[in-house]
């Protein structure tokens, strides 16, 4: 589904990515775990087509098309999406109608026609329940004014209303309380299936009690310098980075 | 040609008035609240050219909530005039303006705080386009009696283009010891960071763009809440 090839990446003109390779199936869950300022939300923000972020080597195959030129909403459109680790808060905009214009112009792209209020509605209460969000944040302006727990669920909803085939997920954990952790683990679990994948950003084993990775990778300055399964995350909550840093 | 017209708004009475201009204009309107009197003016105007002025006096208790809406052809120039004469007097002016265009939009008030406890709130909010421009000037008068006031304005621009203008001269005079005041002014352009998570969920550059204009205006538009009006009005822009 994505395959990351030798991929570097600059921001005002200091390398951030360097040489990346990442290789990701249909099916299956990838964590991604590393130091601040490693490189991960970096990645995830490349991946979509922030503007901030641009290769300066290297390709990003999509479904076996390169998607480094195409804009962030054509990339959304192909079913990329991602968790923001801090979301966007826009005064003025209504989730509700974000939402169904978002589920509506992916509709579209894919030849299927467009919800109408009515129509969308029935299909958000279900998707309410996935998210185990209040509909009250539907009359809300998109994440503002929302508590750090708030604005995860609310892209928890976004995920769920358009079905994405690959979703990053950057720090999805951090600031949730545990009930609310258990919930959006629950969330992401039943939004999961053998077609569509997933990438965890994390820094926390405690997520993986929930969610069961395939893989779990380390990323050390823009480079992925360790792959295993969930015993790495284990073995990293024990030792912390160092050894892995000094002698990977 | 200039004209005027005198309205009073009796003692008790809640009035909502809607003015839709449908020509050009030039007219002073004469607005005399009496105690505990509640108007609500509207005053939309679309694709026309206009110079009006509206003076409003208001006595104790009673209070104004005026909603301007403007798309100027050519220019539109707003000049209000409100005299708070009693206690207890409030007055809102929220106003939205969308000019594109050459056009211009002159937004010009006068709030004369002339008694104790008496409040204004005023927000101008405008959206340029192209060569547009858009100027607010405001002058918030705290008289020497008017202890307790409470005064607040805003303007607030949104640039679509980088030749398009705006002024604001905000300006305060107060002669009271006792009051609170807040002005400011912000002129940006479409936020980016705003712009990139709409289009990350597949808004197109286009979708998003208007819905943060939309967003922007919105919230002046909330300020009607006569549902017809609201939705002829959304229709519109
Ligand atoms: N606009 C920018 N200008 C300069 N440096 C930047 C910019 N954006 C990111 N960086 C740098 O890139 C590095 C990687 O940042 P990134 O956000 O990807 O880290 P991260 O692994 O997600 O960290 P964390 O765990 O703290 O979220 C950091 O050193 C950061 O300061
Ligand atoms: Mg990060």
């Amino acid at each position: 589904m994505l395959k990351i090839k030798n991929l570097s990446v600059k921001t005002n003109n200091i390398e951030i990515l360097n040489n990346l390779n990442l290789h990701i199936k249909a099916g299956e869950i990838h964590v991604i775990m590393g130091t601040n300022g490693s490189g991960k939300s970096t990645l995830a923000k490349t991946i979509v087509g922030h503007p901030q972020f641009k290769a300066s080597k290297g390709e990003i195959l999509f479904e076996g098309q390169n998607i480094l030129k195409l804009a962030p909403d054509k990339r959304a459109r192909l079913g990329i999406f991602l968790s923001f680790q801090y979301p966007t808060e826009i005064p003025g905009v209504n989730n509700a109608s974000f939402l169904r214009m978002a589920y509506n112009t992916h509709q579209k792209s894919q030849g299927h026609p467009a919800l109408d209020p009515l129509e969308f509605e029935d299909l958000l209460q279900n998707k309410l329940k996935i998210a185990n969000i209040s509909e009250k944040y539907l009359d809300r302006a998109v994440n503002a004014g929302f508590s750090g727990g708030e604005k995860k669920k609310n892209e928890i909803l976004q995920m769920a209303v358009l079905e994405p085939k690959l979703a990053i997920l950057d720090e999805i954990d951090s600031g949730l309380d545990i009930d609310a952790l258990k919930s959006v683990a629950n969330s992401v679990n039943s939004l999961k299936n053998k077609n569509n994948a997933i990438i965890l950003i994390t820094h926390y084993q405690r997520i993986l009690n929930y969610i069961k990775p395939d893989y779990v990778h380390v990323i050390h300055k823009g480079q992925i310098i360790k792959s295993g399964d969930k015993t790495l995350a284990h073995k990293l909550e024990k030792k912390g980075y160092e050894w892995l840093i000094t002698n990977p | 040609m200039a004209h005027h017209k005198s309205i009073i708004i009796k003692k008790n009475i809640v009035k909502t008035l809607i003015l839709t201009e449908k020509k050009d204009t030039d007219i002073t309107y004469n607005i005399t609240m009496q105690k505990n009197s509640k108007l609500t003016l509207i005053n939309i105007k679309n694709n026309i050219k206009s110079t009006d002025h509206t003076n409003i006096i208001l006595a104790e208790n009673s209070s104004l909530n005026c909603i301007y809406i403007s798309l100027p052809k050519e220019t539109i120039e707003n000049h209000i005039q409100v005299d708070l004469n009693g206690k207890n007097a409030n007055c809102k002016l929220n106003s939205l303006s969308i000019v594109n265009k050459e056009n211009k939009i002159i937004n010009k008030t006068l709030i004369n705080h002339n008694f104790s406890e008496s409040t204004s709130d005023q927000l101008f909010k405008n959206i340029l386009n192209d060569h547009s421009y858009s100027e607010f000037s405001g002058l918030i008068h705290i008289k020497r009696h008017a202890q307790k006031t409470k005064a607040n304005q805003l303007n607030k621009n949104l640039l679509l283009s980088d030749t398009a203008k705006s002024i604001a001269k905000p300006q305060l005079k107060i002669q009271a010891d006792n009051v609170k005041c807040a002005h400011g002014s912000s002129t940006g352009q479409i936020n980016q960071d705003e712009l990139f998570y709409l289009q990350s969920r597949g808004l197109t550059i286009k979708q998003a763009k208007t819905m943060l204009i939309m967003g922007f205006a919105k919230e002046i538009i909330d300020f009607i809440t006569i549902k017809k009006v609201k939705k002829s009005l959304e229709k519109l822009l």
